[in-house]
C-alpha cells in the first residue's frame, strides 16, 4: 500500500507541483509577490473537500458521465486561461502594466485553484477510502510524506532548470506552460472519448513498449507534456493545434517579446 | 486576444455538439463486477472495431479506480455504485485493466476477438444478463496471486 500510495500521490500531486512551479516563476518575473498562491491553495483546499463531498452524486448525473463531463469542462477552462496569461504576458512599462499584473495575477489564481481541486479530490477519494481499512493511516501518511518529497525536489529542479535555461531560450516557461496546458486538452479529449462525446478511432500508435506511461519517465511526461502511448487522430490533431494555437497567441500578443522584453522593478504589485 | 478567444470556444463547443451525435448510437453493453478487490469477470471478450459500452459495479465497500494504460481508460467507481465507460473500436488482442487503488488484486483483461468469433450481443440479450455470471460469452477466471 505505501507504494501505491505514492504512485497516486505522484500521479495526482506532480502535475500541480509542476504548474505551481511554472506560474510562481513566471509571476515572480513580473514583479508578482507570491500572495496569490497562498490564496489559491487555501480556496483549493477548500473546494476539494467540498467536490469530495459531492463527487459520488456528481458521478451519477448525465447517465453515469457526470464526472467526466466536469472534469473535461475544467480542464478545457484551464486551457483558455493559460492563453489568456500567455497573451498578457509581455513585460513592458506601460501603463496597463498594473491592470495586467492583476488580470495574470488571478488568471494564475483561478488556474491553480481548479487544477489543485481536482488533482487534490482525485486523492482525496483514495486516502478517505482507505484510511480506516487495517489500520492503514500510518503507511498512507508515510506515502504522503515521501511523495511530497518527490515532487518537491522535482519542482526545486524544475526551477532552476527554468532559471538555468533562460539564458538560451528566454521563453522557456512560456514553452513549458504551452506544453503543459496542451496536455490538459489531452485529458480532457480523454475523458470526453470514454464517455462517447467524442468519436475514438483505432490508436495511432502505441509506445508503451518506448515509454510506458505507468512508468516513471512516462509519469514525469503526462505531467509536462500530456504525454499518451496510445493516442487517436483526434487528440493528435487536438494537442498540435492547442499548442500552435497557444504559440500564436504568445507571439501576436508580444511581437517583439524575445527583443524588447524588460524585466519590470522588483516591486510589490 | 478575449475576442479571438471567445470565437476559438463558440467553435469548440459547436464542434464538440457535431462530434457528440456518435454517442447517440446504441453500444452493445458489457458488464463487470468488482467484488473482494477482485474483477469477475477477469476475462471479457469484445469483438474488434466496435465501441461497446462497460457497466462496472463495485460492490465492494471502498473506491476503486478503474484503469488501463492499454485502452487509455481511467475512472473513479465510489463503494456499492456503478460506472460506465465506453472502450474501443480496438483491433484483436489482449488489452490488460487493473484496479489502481489494489493493483496486485483487480486485474483483468478485455480480449479482442475477431467478428466471426465475436459473441452477437444485442439489447436484449445485455438486459437479460445483466450480470455477467451466466454469460457464455465472458469467461470467469480465477485470480491466482
Amino acid at each position: 500500500m505505501l507504494i501505491n500510495t505514492i504512485i497516486l500521490f505522484f500521479r495526482d500531486a506532480l502535475p500541480i507541483f509542476v504548474i505551481t512551479t511554472i506560474l510562481i516563476s513566471l509571476l515572480h518575473q513580473q514583479g508578482i509577490k507570491q500572495r496569490w498562491y497562498v490564496i489559491a491553495a487555501f480556496a483549493s483546499v477548500l473546494l476539494s473537500l467540498l467536490l469530495l463531498t459531492t463527487i459520488d452524486d456528481i458521478s451519477r448525473t448525465l447517465d453515469d458521465t457526470g464526472r467526466e463531463w466536469l472534469y473535461a469542462f475544467c480542464y478545457i477552462v484551464c486551457y483558455f486561461l493559460s492563453l489568456i496569461l500567455l497573451g498578457q504576458l509581455v513585460v513592458v512599462n506601460t501603463q496597463t502594466r498594473r491592470q495586467r499584473c492583476f488580470r495574470n495575477r488571478a488568471v494564475a489564481m483561478a488556474l491553480m485553484a481548479i487544477l489543485m481541486t481536482l488533482n487534490g479530490a482525485n486523492f482525496l477519494i483514495y486516502l478517505t477510502g482507505f484510511w480506516y481499512q487495517n489500520n492503514a493511516s500510518n503507511v498512507l501518511t508515510t506515502g504522503v510524506v515521501l511523495g511530497v518529497g518527490i515532487c518537491a525536489s522535482i519542482a526545486v529542479l524544475l526551477y532552476f532548470f527554468m532559471a538555468f535555461f533562460q539564458r538560451y531560450c528566454r521563453i522557456v516557461r512560456e514553452i513549458l506552460l504551452i506544453f503543459f496546458s496542451a496536455g490538459l486538452l489531452m485529458k480532457a479529449s480523454n475523458l470526453l472519448i470514454q464517455i462517447d462525446v467524442l468519436p475514438s478511432d483505432n490508436f495511432l500508435w502505441d509506445s508503451n513498449h518506448v515509454i510506458a506511461e505507468n512508468a516513471e519517465v512516462g509519469q514525469l511526461l503526462t505531467a509536462f507534456f500530456g504525454y499518451d502511448a496510445t493516442p487517436t487522430m483526434l487528440q493528435l490533431w487536438l494537442y498540435l493545434s492547442a499548442i500552435m494555437l497557444a504559440f500564436f497567441v504568445l507571439f501576436r500578443a508580444n511581437p517583439t517579446k524575445l527583443n524588447q522584453r524588460k524585466t519590470v522593478s522588483k516591486e510589490a504589485v | 486576444m478575449i475576442n479571438t478567444s471567445m470565437q476559438f470556444i463558440h467553435g469548440v463547443v459547436i464542434t464538440l455538439l457535431l462530434l457528440s451525435f456518435s454517442s447517440l448510437a446504441k453500444r452493445a453493453e458489457f458488464q463487470l463486477t468488482l467484488n473482494n478487490h477482485l474483477f469477475y469477470p477477469a476475462e471479457i471478450e469484445i469483438p474488434e472495431n466496435t465501441k461497446v459500452k462497460l457497466i462496472i459495479h463495485n460492490q465492494d465497500d471502498t473506491p476503486e479506480e478503474f484503469d488501463s494504460f492499454d485502452l487509455n481508460r481511467e475512472k473513479v467507481i465510489f463503494p456499492q455504485k456503478k460506472a460506465v465507460i465506453f472502450i474501443g473500436p480496438l483491433l484483436p488482442g489482449r488489452y490488460e485493466f487493473f484496479g489502481e487503488f489494489n493493483p496486485n488484486s483487480a486485474q483483468g483483461t478485455i480480449i479482442v476477438v475477431p467478428n466471426k468469433l465475436a459473441p452477437d450481443r444485442t439489447e436484449s440479450d445485455t438486459n437479460a444478463k445483466k450480470f455477467p455470471s451466466n454469460n457464455t460469452a465472458m469467461k470467469e477466471v480465477s485470480y491466482v496471486n
